[in-house]
Order: C-alpha cells, then structure tokens, then sequence
C-alpha cells in the first residue's frame, strides 16, 4: 500500500500516467492520511475497509464499490489486522477522453481539442452495491499478479469497459439530476446524491416492503419532500419504483427457475397472482408465462 | 564505460517462426475466424457495413476484428482493425495500444516462416514493461501453438476455464 496517494505533497489531486492498482491483504493496522484523489474506485478484497471521503466515513465489504471523484479528500483508516483493502485509480487522461469520445464520436476526438472540458464526475460519488465491479477488481489483482500470456492487455480492455460504463452512468446520472428544479447546481447536486443512495437502499430492501418515512430517512429528508424531489428525478413515486424492482426480480425468478407463479408471487411479496400478472404486462409487454424458458 | 539506454529499440519487436506448412494454409491461420480461433483466441470478423464474416471466410483490409477466451468467449479482451490484408502472404491488425502488428509470410531455406513484427510502440516506461515485454511473452507462447496446431494438431492453450495465471492462457 502507498504511504500516501498524493505522492508529490501537492493539494492538487495526483496524476496518473496509467491505471494503478494497489491492494494488500493487510497483517497490521494501516493508515493513509487525508489527501487529494482523482477518479476511482476503492473496495475491499476481504474483511471491512474503512475508507474516508471528504471526512465522511464509508465501512465497505465485499461486493460494494465506492466511486471517488477527482478533487475529493481520501484517507484510509483501518485499526484492526486482516483487511485487504483495493484502489484502482484510472488514468488522469482517460475519463476525459473517454466521455469525449462517446458525446462526439471518434471521428471529432481527432479535430477538437477536450482539454477544456472538465468533465464532473461526481453524480456516481457513493457506494455502489455492485458484484460485477467488485469481481472485475479481484479479477485484476489475479492478472497483475499473474502470468498469463497478454495480460496488460487484457487487464487494460477489463478497465477501459469497466470506466465506459460508469460515464454512461454518470451521465445517465447527471441528466436525472437536471430534472430537479433547484437554482443552484450544488445544492442539485446534493439532493441528487441522497436521492440516489436511497433508491439503492431500495434495491436492496424492496423486499421488505420499506414504509415512505423509512426511505426518506436513507436520504436525510422529510418524507414529503423525498416523495417530491424523488418524483421529479425519475419521473415516478418510490411506490412504483418498490414495484419495479419487484417486478424486474420476479422476472429473473421465471427465466432462471421453476418456481410457480404463485411461489414467485410470495417469494417478492405479491399478495394477489392476478393484480401481479396485469402489473407484469403492463411492464414488459408479455405475461410472466412468456419468459419461463422452455 | 556504460552504454547508454536506446529507448528506440523498444518501438517494435520482430518475432519469427518456421511451420511446416503451405504459405496458403499460415496466411489462413490469421485472416479467418476459424483459423485465428484453432490456435489463438476466439476470433470474430466483421466488414465494413458490419457483417459477421462466416469462420471459413477471409478478413479484408477495414474489416473490424474481436477476440476472446475460448474458454469464457462473453469476456472480449481485445478489439481493433484489420490494416492490411493481400489475400497471400501480408496481413495487419491494430492491436496493443493501436499499434499494428504486422503478419508477412514466405520461404526461407525451404520452410514456411511466418514473422510478426509489432511496432509503433510509445517507449515510456509503462508501456516498455506492459506492451513490450508482456506482448512479447504472450506472442512467443501463442506462435509455438500456432506452429504446434499447423504441424501435428496438439493444441496447448489452457482449456480448463478455472485455472488462471498460466502462460497458457
């Protein structure tokens, strides 16, 4: 692990020439102080790794990934033995040039110069609950550690895809968070942040069935103004998100197992088979029976 | 007294190997999809309107290429384009970081050798260690199988999907 990521002592956030990787199954206790971060993601190979981000403090286990925005403060506590703590930092350049290139294509990358656009990134700054990213980590500490035949190169391809879709969320992001009417971006950009880290708490718990006041607490807010401001971000209520997320879960329950209808029905918390049918219609175009595989 | 370090000699490496083959048969080892999968990784060609090229079929110059594990064929590891394609004995492909590799075939005191030369590499430091000297020691193991696969028909890739860092892989 670095003594510290901020390797010239400057406050401006460090920059890398290509992606770095430090992860260490730790035996002692480890500390990294406060200091400037660009973009990347922090986890934990194993154990709980506390992590720091502009002084608040985020506990995180396995399958969760934190995205860091440049220019944010990081700092690394961890007071007890056997955590394996894992940064990846992506290269300074390759944010950039990779939200360029997917707004204006290839063929303008070559004619107009990107160096004035700086790009924000920080509508993804949270935990991320995410198996995928965190097993694409792992992934690359086994190849950095490997001896595989092209390994940089696959290692390379692993975070250039791993990046491309967390700008496509991030702009997908960004442009959620202009639905809300609020005059100042800052204060656009904090309602954003607690609106989205509630609605991943109800992916996680849609099953559940959290009541309005107990999502709204996820966001630090008063239920009525959640309600309000999580209407204006993504156009429909907490209500029907909790039931799309049902839905979508009912949906990967028929195409993956045999379970009937109706155990699908109680596995999610649907009360009545039939109100659970017309609802799935409604949402995919074709009744539950069309996707049980054959 | 110490000689001083040339950086320019890590813009591009030139490996080659002789096969006891036809210069038809090695140039179809590269320019097909079936042939680039018997020995490599799992190959896909696509021409320009973006149509999947069929296994037998020869890539041509523009044509875009994608290749995979043959072990775990959901995971692309490495896409690009083909640069140059004669239909004999020359055949190019953007490869690491871009930079073209380029495949020139012919006969040299009666044997078949396929060279591989992969250039216009950046000499900094990083890619000297990751392009350089990763992409030689991938492309030594891959040409051996190539030769292996072309003369006899053992194959010595990894097959065992759960078994990682080999240098079979």
């Amino acid at each position: 692990m670095p003594e510290t990521f901020n390797f010239t002592g400057e406050i401006t956030p460090p920059v890398y020439n290509d992606h770095f990787l430090f992860a260490e199954h730790l035996q002692r206790p480890y500390e990294c102080p406060e200091c400037p971060s660009n973009i990347g993601l922090l986890t934990a190979a194993g154990g709980s790794c506390d992590y720091f981000v502009n002084g608040a403090k985020h506990r995180l286990d396995r399958d969760q990934v934190f995205f860091i925005s440049r220019g944010s403060t990081l700092a690394v506590r961890n007071r007890t033995k056997d955590v394996y703590p894992a940064l990846l930092f992506f290269h300074s350049r390759l944010p950039d040039l990779v939200m360029f290139s997917l707004q204006y294509g290839g063929e303008v990358l070559l004619e107009k110069p990107f160096d004035t656009l700086p790009y924000d990134f920080s509508y993804l700054e949270r935990t991320h609950a995410d198996a995928g990213i965190f097993t694409t980590i792992l992934q690359l500490i086994d190849l950095g550690a490997g001896s595989g035949s092209f390994a940089a190169l696959q290692a390379d391809m692993a975070i250039r895809r791993l990046f491309e879709d967390l700008v496509q969320k991030n702009q997908e992001a960004y442009k959620h968070s202009q639905n809300i009417q609020a005059l100042k971006a800052s204060t656009r950009l904090e309602i954003f942040k607690r609106i989205s880290t509630a609605k991943d708490w109800m992916e996680a718990h849609y099953q559940d069935g959290p009541t309005l006041e107990a999502i709204a607490a996820i966001a630090s807010m008063n239920s009525q103004h959640f309600l309000r401001m999580f209407k204006q971000v993504y156009s429909i209520t907490p209500h029907q998100y909790l039931i799309d997320c049902k839905l979508k879960k009912a949906r990967q329950l028929i195409e993956n197992n045999d379970l009937t209808i109706n155990d699908i029905c109680q596995a999610i918390g649907f009360e009545s088979a039939f109100s659970f049918s017309v609802l799935f219609k409604k949402r995919f175009g074709m009744p539950p029976s069309h996707f049980r595989k054959t | 007294m110490a000689q001083e370090f040339d950086l320019a000699k890590f813009s591009e490496f030139k490996l080659r190997v002789n096969v006891n083959t036809s210069i038809e048969n090695a140039y179809r080892a590269w320019a097909s999809s079936s042939g680039v999968t018997s020995w490599f990784l799992r190959a896909t060609y696509k021409d320009q309107q973006g149509k999947l090229r069929s296994g037998d079929e020869l890539a041509q110059e523009g044509d875009e290429y994608a290749l995979a594990f043959t072990t775990n064929p959901e995971v692309i590891i490495c896409s690009g384009k083909v640069l140059k394609a004669n239909g004999r004995d020359l055949f190019s492909f953007s490869f690491s970081k871009g930079c073209p590799v380029t495949i020139s075939i012919y006969q040299e005191q009666d044997e078949t050798i396929i060279q591989l030369i992969e250039s216009h590499l950046p000499t900094d430091e990083e890619t000297i260690r990751k392009h350089f000297i990763g992409d030689t020691k991938g492309w030594i193991f891959y040409l051996t199988n190539l030769k292996s696969v072309l003369e006899g028909g053992l194959d010595l890739r990894n097959k065992n999907a759960a078994l990682k860092s080999v240098i079979t892989q």
